[in-house]
């Protein structure tokens, strides 16, 4: 087993593998949590996202201020241990508006990706399942989405609509569908060919049985990454509507808006730009992470594992069991350990 | 149940015993080709072929990859569907009304439904032919899903005769296929395909995936379910020895056509055609006495392309024996009965075996 040339061995290959040998039957979940523990920034980022929502959540309700209620004798105060965050320059409590703005941002972001991911499933299905001229007209359609630029978009329908929470969560749900769309469209399209879909077309299922028993919960998997990912680029929408002013109106706040308010003290409050500026930043990394991660675990050519991680696993895996065998070619390669006499 | 007009109106005869009869079927492939020259061109991969099942019988359908087997196994259930030609399906029907005959080719969605209840396939790869996010009993029990047998106790029922049946355990019905060997996986495609009670099953390369000593298991299997419930099979294979153990009659095709077509022991005994004794000289005998004195058949290049299939006799770029320029390239050898029961296309028929005229070993 000294001639493997290729890196191309992933991470899940191994691990199912492995379980299949030490464990009959282990739930997916767990094999699945097991391989995204092994990668940290994920994990950091799923603890991070968690502290921020708890804190959003639960930090206007158990902070001593409120977000609304001015204080003019305490304009723009640095932090301090009174105001952690400072205040604004209407001497607000700048860290409970930023916890509050964070149930607007993240309420926002949330939302408008389930508004993505269900426009984006449904044209993707659509075109995926049926091919042939719908696919073309509907595939034709999002690159034509895709081709406008998604902030004049987003400037264009905010400005027609008026802003209002409801109104964002449509407009950047709108703009943001396409990716999801020809996701689903390209996973069904290999999955329609599968043996196990021919089986069940074979056996009578029905289209509807066919698109949800099959194709959809066998292309779950990039639809997690997608929209995980997805939440990161809608935050950021939204700070973008907000700062521009075409997000909720004063005296609600999200992190977009609060920034916009700080621009005019920059120089003189810096902290006050500085602090939504650190969620934000904080918030999207995180939710970056987590979506990387949730890719290594689903894609299995995606992670390769380091020829010399390969080795010592596979030498462990060797030790353990009988040899297993390396087969395939290129990056298709895989360990492979002999199947069990048992039939 | 809705009993539909299923008689089509042509002239659908089938004589008696026969469950499946295929007339003149043909699968056409559109190759575009890309650039600014845009030309469409047909991939023939099924070229016109006829052949029948008879009732508790084995066809068996051989031939080398990319010659149109397993379009002909996915076609015939019309999981793709064919260019022209018939799929004559006799479908039992219960005690209300005798067996129908369908034209699968042309049936309704609905018909179609309802032949899918009587004729079922299983596939190669056992690994792709299950879904693998679903349980086995949800695998086996889809069939009865989809056609509304039952409720959930009952079907969870069946799930365990069938298992039974294929040589599980139920206690394996809440397990996912991950967790079973590829004979195992292929026992629970095989218990899928018998949740219908279907009277004909296409067996598309059932074992080609498997090794040897579960091969043999598994043919096994499915020789006990024909004996026990009378099921017909059509058998798609490439391993001449498989087929030998479990046919009741042989087609050899090659490029889309039927070459060569008899009962078994008459085809192995005897084969006509040049391909014919080219794919027999492959298999190895298990006596080196014998194995060492045999000379092999060894075709020469790749099988040609199905988009521009050579003139006259398809075979003729391989063929040993061909006269080119001559009959072999200029007419397409007709499949014809050259002995009772026995079907030959070829203009050169060699009855006498093949030994000693280009073989190489």
């Amino acid at each position: 087993m000294t001639d493997i040339t290729s890196r191309g061995v992933s991470e899940e290959n191994l691990i199912a593998l492995q379980i299949d040998e030490e464990v009959e039957e282990v739930a997916n979940w767990r094999r699945n949590w097991r391989s995204f523990k092994r990668n940290r920034p994920a994990v950091i980022g799923l603890v991070v996202l968690f502290l921020i929502l708890a804190a959003a959540i639960f930090g206007p309700m158990i902070s001593p201020y409120d977000t609304l209620t001015q204080d003019l004798g305490n304009r723009l105060k640095p932090p301090s241990l009174a105001h952690p965050m400072g205040t604004d320059e209407l001497g607000r409590d700048s860290m409970t508006r930023i916890l509050a703005g964070g149930r607007v941002s993240l309420g926002v972001a949330a939302l408008a990706t389930t508004v993505a991911i269900t426009v984006g499933t449904t044209i993707g299905s659509i075109a995926g399942f049926y091919g042939r001229w719908i696919d073309n007209v509907l595939m034709r359609f999002t690159d034509l989405a895709l081709s406008l630029p998604d902030l004049f978009l987003l400037i264009l329908a905010a400005s027609l609509l008026g802003p209002s929470f409801t109104t964002m969560v449509i407009i950047i749900g709108l703009v943001r569908w396409m990716n999801v769309a020809r996701l689903v469209r390209g996973s069904f399209l290999t999955l329609r060919e599968r043996e196990f879909v021919l089986s069940a077309r074979a056996s009578g299922t029905r289209s509807r049985g066919i698109i949800f028993k099959h194709l959809l919960p066998n292309s779950l998997s990039p639809l997690i990454v997608a929209g995980t990912l997805g939440v990161a680029s809608a935050i950021i929408a939204e700070s973008t509507l907000s700062f521009l002013g075409l997000g909720l109106q004063p005296p609600a706040s999200s992190w977009g808006t609060m920034l916009r308010n700080a621009q005019q003290v920059i120089f003189s409050a810096p902290w006050a730009a500085v602090f939504p500026g650190v969620m934000i930043f904080l918030t999207v990394v995180s939710v970056n992470f987590i979506g990387d991660g949730l890719r290594d675990v689903f894609d299995p050519s995606g992670t390769t594992l380091s020829k010399s991680r390969f080795h010592r696993r596979l030498e462990r895996l060797q030790e353990k069991y009988q040899k297993p065998q390396v087969v395939g070619q290129g990056n298709q390669v895989k360990a492979v350990v002999p199947e069990r006499p048992s039939d | 149940m809705t009993s539909p007009q299923t008689q089509t109106s042509e002239a659908t005869h089938i004589n008696d015993g026969v469950i499946l009869r295929v007339e003149d079927l043909t699968k056409e492939f559109l190759v575009q080709r890309r650039g600014i020259k845009r030309k469409a061109q047909y991939l023939q991969a099924v070229a016109g072929i006829s052949f029948e099942v008879r009732s508790g019988e084995t066809l068996s359908l051989v031939g080398e990859s990319g010659c149109g087997k397993s379009t002909t196994a996915r076609a015939v259930l019309r999981l793709i569907e064919p260019t022209s030609g018939k799929v004559i399906f006799r479908m039992q029907g219960d005690e209300s009304n005798g067996a129908t005959l369908v034209d699968i080719a042309q049936a309704s969605t609905a018909e179609l439904r309802l032949v899918r209840r009587h004729a079922q396939i299983v596939f190669q790869d056992p690994i792709a032919s299950l879904n693998p996010r679903m349980t086995v009993e949800a695998i086996i029990s889809e069939p009865l899903v989809a056609h509304r047998i039952g409720n959930r106790k009952e079907r969870a029922e069946r799930v365990r005769e069938l298992l039974d049946l294929v040589g599980m355990k139920s206690s394996h019905a809440q397990r996912h296929p991950r967790s079973f060997s590829g004979g195992q996986r292929q026992r629970i495609g095989i218990a899928r395909a018998l949740a219908l009670h279907p009277s004909l099953i296409i067996l598309d390369e059932p074992v080609s995936a498997l090794d040897v000593s579960v091969q043999a298991q598994v043919l096994n299997l499915l020789d006990d379910l024909q004996n026990k419930l009378g099921l017909s099979y059509l058998f798609i294979a490439h391993d001449l020895a498989v087929v030998r153990h479990v046919s009741t009659d042989v087609a050899v095709m090659y490029l889309g056509k039927i070459v060569e077509k008899a009962e078994r022991n008459e085809l192995f005994k005897s084969p006509v055609h040049p391909y014919t004794h080219a794919l027999m000289s492959a298999v190895p005998i298990p006596d080196p006495v014998i194995e060492a004195g045999r000379r092999r058949i060894i075709l020469e290049s790749e099988i040609p392309s199905a988009v521009n299939p050579p003139s006259g006799c398809r075979f003729r770029t391989r063929c040993p024996i061909a006269q080119v320029p001559g009959p072999c390239s200029e007419e397409e050898p007709e499949l014809r009965e050259y002995s009772p029961g026995h079907m030959l296309a070829c203009h050169f028929p060699q009855p006498d075996g093949m030994i000693g005229l280009t073989s190489k070993s």
